[in-house]
């Protein structure tokens, strides 16, 4: 054919869009943020207890610990509880619920069995976003400098729990 | 009557939906926090940015950026705060490195393609 080159924006255009289907099929999430080899501290916080007693504080956490993040008008929340309690009895897990009122929180823990050592409120949604949240649930992992080394985006389930906490804690 | 106060009712409703997010009270800074939610991402938005969007998690980080400019925080530290928290996808605009010149010159190249391919031969 005398005119190929014509059709070469076309050729290219075809190239990209295929190279781009294939590379961007691959991607396991639509967000892949704060990548677990990206260790970030654990800012100062001191959060309003859920119950009503002392401040759930940054202070307190010692060694490896979880934290959750959670709420009572989330569904999401309540599949994960099982795999949180599971969780408990191996390192501890507290909580914090994002943008929720203490007397709903407080009835939603009741329902749902409460895992947590601790748990604080976040009403306005400043430590969230302190510590990069997106949604509900997440769930963080603290080593023992006060890292958070691992970050959960979605229900904890006994396969992240394995590879995104247990496995992290040795 | 009775209408009347269900038509209250209702536009107290839509009142309390409403919450005016409070502008800082200096003109310069909130300029500054403009042009910032303008650089930032609504990370659970499709493709927009925070000053855009409606979602919680936009507001949040509004007021998160009000906050930081009030307190005097650079630009860059701003800027950074974020990226630590939420990664580099949280900027708008890609950084210019090893990993992205094929992003920003790929549209020059393939212009300078089209024109030297495509000219008509005299």
């Amino acid at each position: 054919m005398k005119h190929w080159r014509y059709f070469l924006p076309l050729g290219i255009f075809l190239a990209l869009s295929i190279a781009l289907l294939v590379l961007l099929g691959q991607q396991q999430t639509l967000i892949t943020i704060a990548k677990e080899d990206h260790p970030r501290p654990l800012p100062e916080f001191s959060l309003p207890n859920v119950k009503g007693g002392a401040p759930f504080m940054r202070k307190e956490i010692r060694g490896y610990a979880v934290i959750n993040i959670a709420a009572s008008w989330c569904t999401a929340c309540k599949i994960e509880q099982p795999a949180l309690a599971k969780l408990a009895n191996q390192v501890s897990v507290y909580g914090v619920m994002w943008k929720d009122k203490p007397p709903v929180a407080r009835m939603w823990l009741k329902r749902e069995g409460n895992p947590y050592k601790k748990v604080g409120l976040d009403e306005d949604g400043r430590f969230a976003v302190d510590i990069g949240l997106t949604g509900v649930p997440e769930t963080l992992l603290i080593d023992p400098n006060g890292m958070i080394i691992s970050h959960i985006r979605g229900p904890v389930t006994e396969e992240n729990m394995q590879t995104e906490i247990l496995d992290k804690m040795k | 009557m009775i209408r009347v106060l269900l038509f209250t009712l209702l536009l107290m409703q839509s009142a309390y939906a409403f919450v005016v997010e409070k502008p800082l009270a200096d003109a310069a800074l909130e300029a500054r926090a403009q042009s910032l939610f303008k650089q930032t991402r609504c990370m659970v938005c499709a493709g927009e940015s925070v000053a855009e969007s409606n979602a919680e998690l936009a507001k949040d980080m509004r007021m998160l950026i009000r906050d930081k400019v009030r307190k005097g925080e650079p630009d860059e530290a701003i800027t950074a705060y974020l990226e630590s928290r939420y990664g580099e996808e949280i900027s708008l605009s890609p950084p210019v490195d090893a990993r992205t010149y094929a992003l920003w010159l790929l549209p020059l190249m393939l212009l300078a393609l089209g024109y030297f391919g495509l000219r008509p031969k005299r």
